[in-house]
């Protein structure tokens, strides 16, 4: 009797503990993140003068008019929107298969494949060899596919992938198997819906890269309609950042909101990514019972 | 049978993502095979021929479409100018655009992997801090002389004088149009003149030497303890302010060299200026000063630096931006160069109307407006190149003539419509026209595709004072152009090991010596020195005083 | 003789291995053939590209022409006097970064499974992960807001205080301790959401029993979570030892930038070499930096796995 009143003790102060540190963690960043938005709705000479603050002293709109004048923005957002949604589903397609595949342990060559998967982390052929690839080989060159099928499978999630996979108890594969099940079968029915919380995880991932893609967008496409978001952004605040450093470009006369822009053009792009994210949420907030999937 | 299926459809599954992943592939095989086919024609001969054809003719040529590869983002309005073009030129040029714009961040990448690629373009932009002398090297960019000097072209002729080109060759070939609008722009500090009124400093506020800004630096102290007396940039510091070397040493046949990547030091050439008799790196021993009259002249430049830094923010190597603090009045001084004067005029004026900018131009020759003493900058940091690939140089070349023929062609490009975009003031400046918004207003680079000194327009920002300088950078005839050493362009391929290694021991105190924040700093500046000479600085310099005197003796 | 006969074996095995999966295990085979395919075209065929380290390249002759200078690419670098410094700097930095938010990220997840409010548990989760949205340039910014000397946040507050200044972007010796914070600060809590989703694939009923049998959440999280938790920080850990020479230039760049008083702790292999070569624009050079650190990162990868699988053949990689 004694010593369950001490666990339960120990543990209230164990949850008490971790309720406070995660708040203190969470404030900690929230606070800055506050900072930004507020930054953003700064008059810029304010901004300078008095520095961050949570309330502005003086409300302006002007970084987002500048960072939302631009014409291709509706483009942008639709490729990247378009490349998140068609390349998260079929990277995780493409990687899920591999990644289970390498999971299996009678599988004899998954360790070679792993390494082979691996080494490309490591080594890589460069710039110039990938642009020759991509555009005189494969003609990717203004193809909005350029942004999807170089990042088709990143080694990184892949292997991340695979440890969720292969984290799943192969007894319930082996018990499945003797039901009758086939490979396919213990795959659809048993693997993956264990395996969500992995998939969710992976998929963000993924969903993220796609997201903020720039590179490829610098590199292979001078169709304007056809950048992404994120590099609309980047392009507009050099300009900005230009426009206020180089002396003799015409008729620059007024303050351009160098500083309350960069945080206005944070604000635009996150939005969307981070208000999606709560509703992934319900994948990691409640612990799964092995035993209600296998009926 | 149920296996049976599941694996089929498997197969059919990883069949149809490898056959998406190059779907994109044959489909677009054709059509570029079609592009490439186009043969190319370089032979300058027949260019010159059908050049004087098109301008003798006066016959509407056959359409043609020029792919430019840009450096910069797409301007506001650039589509409204193109149709202005298009509707002047349709009889005469007959030429459409395909025009690639790359922001100037990704430029130089972008452009190294398109020529590796072989992909083809009509006129590109590049420049020696970019691939141009290895491209030109390689014999990528068309040789445009046959275009220069020729009565055919007298635009080309005009903007781009023999005087000018002899200077801008590469690999021995004219293969790039130099874009400046100046032949050197002089160095200033700018400061609030309505302070300095107010504190008595100057002559009406006019600050003319050195004594008086550090006057006005102590008053700022002592009046206004929430300004930072002057604001200095991360990567320059006081820039500058206390010259080393100046103008006026070429009387003694001194000047200072460039290895690049920040390593510079002094030379001396002999009286006929035909040899190089010595050298001396900043920091050096006594022996090595010896020639130049055994001072170090970089001793004095780091201990004023020290003094001065008092006057600066404690964390001035932080600062990206100095001239933000200037403008919104958080900083009474900053250094910068004349044509940022209108940009600062205006927003100044916007933010304290009570504003007054001051100009003190720092170098004595400069501020005294001697004609001859400067040594005219005459090698563009930007140019514009025809690739030899390109089956349409003549035509290219008919535009870029179009271009500079005259000053209402070039401020199409340079200033845009007149009247919408901007207004003339006299026949050198402009104004922005009542209501239109810099921001949204037509922004080409200028540096990329237009600049020249003939046509340069300046803005009705600038103050009276400041004015008279500007006019004066673009004015050759106030330079020397006689100079022995101009146009020398150091080749740093063979030592550049010994350049990258050298640049980065001495890029770590240089910029804390233009600051002045290091303490003992010319102590410093020895030890540094004593580095690069293990480090096999003299081979870097040994190179270069080879280059130069094979460049002299040429002479 | 023996020998000779123990390498024809391992030989043969390797082959069989392939013939073995293939006569049994074909549709497993089948799902990773667009995998493999993939990285055929997209990651091999290009790495044909590293020649270019050891070449004068020119864009006009092209990797095939150009013309190769040996090892001529690599005396930039190795042959500098600060090359050990930034290598040092790179690893150390590293060092501190994967195991400080290593730590910290299972912390969070822990923290998280056991906190029971799914208001609170939901709203701490999304919080924590922001500031890994918050760009690093954007990051620069706010950091000098903080820790500037003259208009700083910190440095106000000790003046108001009547305590000493302290002047961090002057001192080196800091900065380890201010990356590691901001590193921290920036990713751990993104970086948790991987044990989160560990966690929750554990099975429940584990936990119930352990309850039964009168065992406090101390020590369920010692003897049931983090055993379970171990094969995914392995990994993550072994992954990132192959970019431990790989800094972070993003992160550098943004904080310290110019600031040469610095350099001292915080210059790493990337930023020195992009400061280099900025003007030179030496493909070849920077080339030959990158094979540089891929190699030593490939040495060290192999090693931990290695160690690895000696001591717990399961969480090695391959």
């Amino acid at each position: 009797m004694k010593a369950k009143r001490k666990i339960y003790v120990g543990d209230r102060v164990f949850t008490c503990v971790c309720h406070v540190f995660l708040a203190l963690f969470a404030l900690i960043c929230l606070f800055p993140f506050l900072l930004v938005i507020s930054a953003s709705f700064t008059d810029e000479y304010t901004l300078l003068w008095e520095g961050y603050k949570l309330i502005p002293s003086k409300f302006s709109l002007n970084a987002y008019r500048l960072v939302l004048q631009s014409s291709q923005l509706v483009s942008g957002y639709g490729v990247t929107i378009f490349i998140t949604l068609a390349g998260t589903a079929a990277s995780l397609l493409v990687t899920s298969m591999m990644s289970y595949a390498l999971s299996v342990r009678k599988l004899k060559i998954r360790n070679k494949v792993a390494f082979f998967v691996y080494f490309t982390m490591l080594f890589s052929g460069g710039m110039v060899a990938n642009y020759l690839m991509i555009t005189k080989y494969l003609h990717l060159k203004d193809n909005i596919l350029v942004y999807i099928l170089p990042a088709l499978v990143s080694p990184w999630n892949m292997m991340l992938l695979r440890n969720f996979f292969a984290t799943i108890p192969e007894s319930l594969a082996e018990s499945a198997k003797i039901d009758g099940a086939n490979d396919m079968t213990i795959l659809m029915k048993i693997v993956l819906p264990i395996a969500k919380p992995g998939l969710v995880t992976i998929g963000l991932f993924y969903a993220l890269g796609y997201w903020n893609e720039w590179f490829k967008a610098m590199l292979y496409i001078d169709k304007e309609n056809l950048i992404t978001l994120q590099y609309l952004i980047m392009k507009i605040l050099r300009n900005i950042n230009f426009a206020n450093t180089v002396a003799g470009s015409v008729g620059v006369s007024m303050n351009v909101p160098t500083y309350t822009s960069r945080m206005a053009t944070l604000v635009v792009t996150i939005g969307p990514i981070v208000f999606l994210y709560p509703f992934l949420q319900k994948y990691f907030v409640k612990g799964l019972t092995v035993g209600g999937v296998k009926g | 049978m149920i296996r049976k299926r599941t694996k089929f459809m498997a197969l059919v599954l990883s069949a149809a993502l490898c056959i998406g992943m190059f779907a994109g592939c044959g489909k677009q095989n054709n059509e570029s095979g079609n592009e490439t086919a186009a043969e190319t024609n370089t032979a300058a001969d027949t260019a010159v021929q059908d050049g004087e054809e098109t301008a003798e003719n006066a016959q509407t040529p056959d359409p043609v479409t020029i792919k430019v590869l840009m450096s910069g983002d797409k301007p506001n309005d650039w589509d409204a100018v193109l149709e202005e073009f298009y509707n002047r030129t349709k009889d005469t040029l007959n030429i459409t655009f395909d025009w690639t714009w790359v922001p100037s961040a990704d430029y130089k990448d972008k452009l190294n992997v398109k020529m590796t690629a072989g992909e083809e373009y009509d006129l590109v932009f590049d420049a020696p801090w970019m691939h141009l002398r290895t491209l030109a090297q390689d014999g990528i960019y068309a040789d445009l002389s046959p275009y220069l000097n020729n009565d055919a072209y007298p635009g080309l002729k005009l903007a781009f004088p023999e005087d000018v080109m002899k200077y801008n060759k590469y690999s021995d070939i004219n293969c790039a149009l130099p874009l400046f609008f100046n032949y050197g722009g002089q160095n200033l500090v700018m400061y609030r003149q309505d302070w300095a009124k107010e504190w008595g400093i100057g002559t009406d506020g006019q600050i003319n030497s050195h004594d008086e800004l550090k006057e006005y630096l102590e008053a700022v102290l002592a009046n206004k303890p929430e300004v930072i007396p002057i604001a200095l940039k991360n990567n320059r510091g006081f820039y500058h302010l206390f010259d080393a070397i100046t103008a006026e040493m070429k009387k003694d046949h001194i000047y200072q060299g460039s290895l690049g990547k920040d390593i510079f030091f002094a030379f001396k050439l002999n009286d006929e200026e035909t040899e190089v008799i010595a050298t001396a790196l900043p920091g050096d021993p006594a022996e090595y000063w010896e020639p130049f009259g055994g001072e170090d002249f970089w001793k004095k430049k780091v201990e004023v630096s020290r003094e001065w830094n008092k006057y600066c923010e404690k964390d001035s190597l932080n600062q990206a931006d100095p001239g933000a603090l200037f403008q919104i009045g958080k900083a009474a001084a900053y250094i910068d160069t004349v044509d940022a004067v209108p940009k600062f005029n205006a927003i100044l004026k916007t933010n304290a109307p009570e504003a007054e900018l001051g100009v003190y131009i720092h170098e004595d020759a400069a501020r005294n407006m001697e004609k001859g003493v400067y040594t005219a900058t005459v090698v563009a940091s930007n140019c514009l190149c025809i690739p030899a690939s390109s089956d349409k140089i003549d035509r290219t070349v008919s535009f870029l003539n179009w271009l500079f023929e005259s000053k209402e062609n070039h401020d199409l490009f340079e200033y845009g419509i007149e009247g919408v975009h901007w207004e003339a003031i006299g026949d050198d400046q402009y104004k922005l026209p009542e209501g239109v918004s810099a921001t949204t207003n037509y922004n080409p680079n200028g540096w990329n595709l237009t600049w020249n000194p003939n046509y340069y327009r300046f803005s009705a920002d600038y103050t009276e004072y400041a004015l008279a300088y500007a006019q004066f950078s673009t004015d050759i005839t106030n330079y020397d152009t006689s100079s022995k050493i101009q146009g020398h362009v150091f080749q740093s391929d063979p030592v550049k090991t010994e350049i990258a290694q050298c640049g980065a021991i001495l890029g770590e105190v240089l910029a804390p010596l233009n600051h002045g924040i290091l303490e003992n700093p010319y102590q410093v500046f020895q030890d540094t020195t004593a580095q690069l000479r293990e480090n096999d600085v003299q081979k870097a310099i040994d190179e270069w005083v080879v280059q130069m005197n094979a460049f002299l003796q040429n002479k | 003789m023996s020998k000779a006969f123990g390498k024809n074996t391992g030989a043969k095995k390797e082959g069989s291995d392939l013939l073995y999966d293939l006569k049994h295990n074909k549709f497993l085979l089948l799902m990773l053939l667009p995998g493999i395919l993939f990285f055929v075209v997209f990651a091999y065929l290009p790495m044909i590209g590293i020649v270019i380290a050891f070449q004068d390249f020119s864009a006009a002759k092209g990797i095939l022409g150009s013309k190769f200078v040996g090892f001529e690419n690599f005396r930039f670098f190795l042959g500098s006097p600060d090359s050990f410094r930034v290598t040092f700097n790179t690893l150390f930095l590293n060092v501190l970064f994967i195991l400080s938010s290593m730590v910290v990220s299972i912390l969070i997840a822990l923290m998280l499974s056991e906190v029971n409010n799914k208001w609170f548990k939901k709203g701490t989760q999304s919080l924590v992960i922001l500031p890994h949205f918050i760009s690093w340039a954007v990051i620069g910014l706010l950091a000098e807001a903080f820790l500037s000397s003259d208009t700083g946040f910190i440095n106000r507050t000790l003046q108001s205080m009547g305590l000493e200044q302290i002047s961090f972007y002057k001192d080196a010796a800091i900065w380890p301790g201010i990356l590691t914070f901001l590193n921290i600060w920036q990713g751990a809590g993104f970086g948790s959401i991987v044990y989160l989703a560990a966690i929750t694939g554990i099975d429940q009923e584990i936990y119930e029993a352990a309850r039964i049998d009168g065992s406090t959440k101390l020590q369920s999280i010692w003897y049931i979570t983090l055993p379970l938790l171990r094969s995914t920080a392995v990994l993550l850990l072994i992954m990132s030892v192959g970019k431990i020479f790989n800094g972070n230039f993003g992160m550098i760049y943004a904080l310290v930038g110019g600031n040469t008083l610095l350099y001292p702790t915080t210059d790493i292999i990337d930023t020195y070499v992009y400061r280099q070569l900025m003007e030179l624009g030496d493909l070849g050079m920077s080339s030959a930096v990158g094979l540089y650190q891929s190699v030593l990162g490939f040495i060290m990868v192999n090693i931990a796995n290695w160690v690895t699988r000696k001591l717990s053949p399961d969480s090695a990689i391959f």
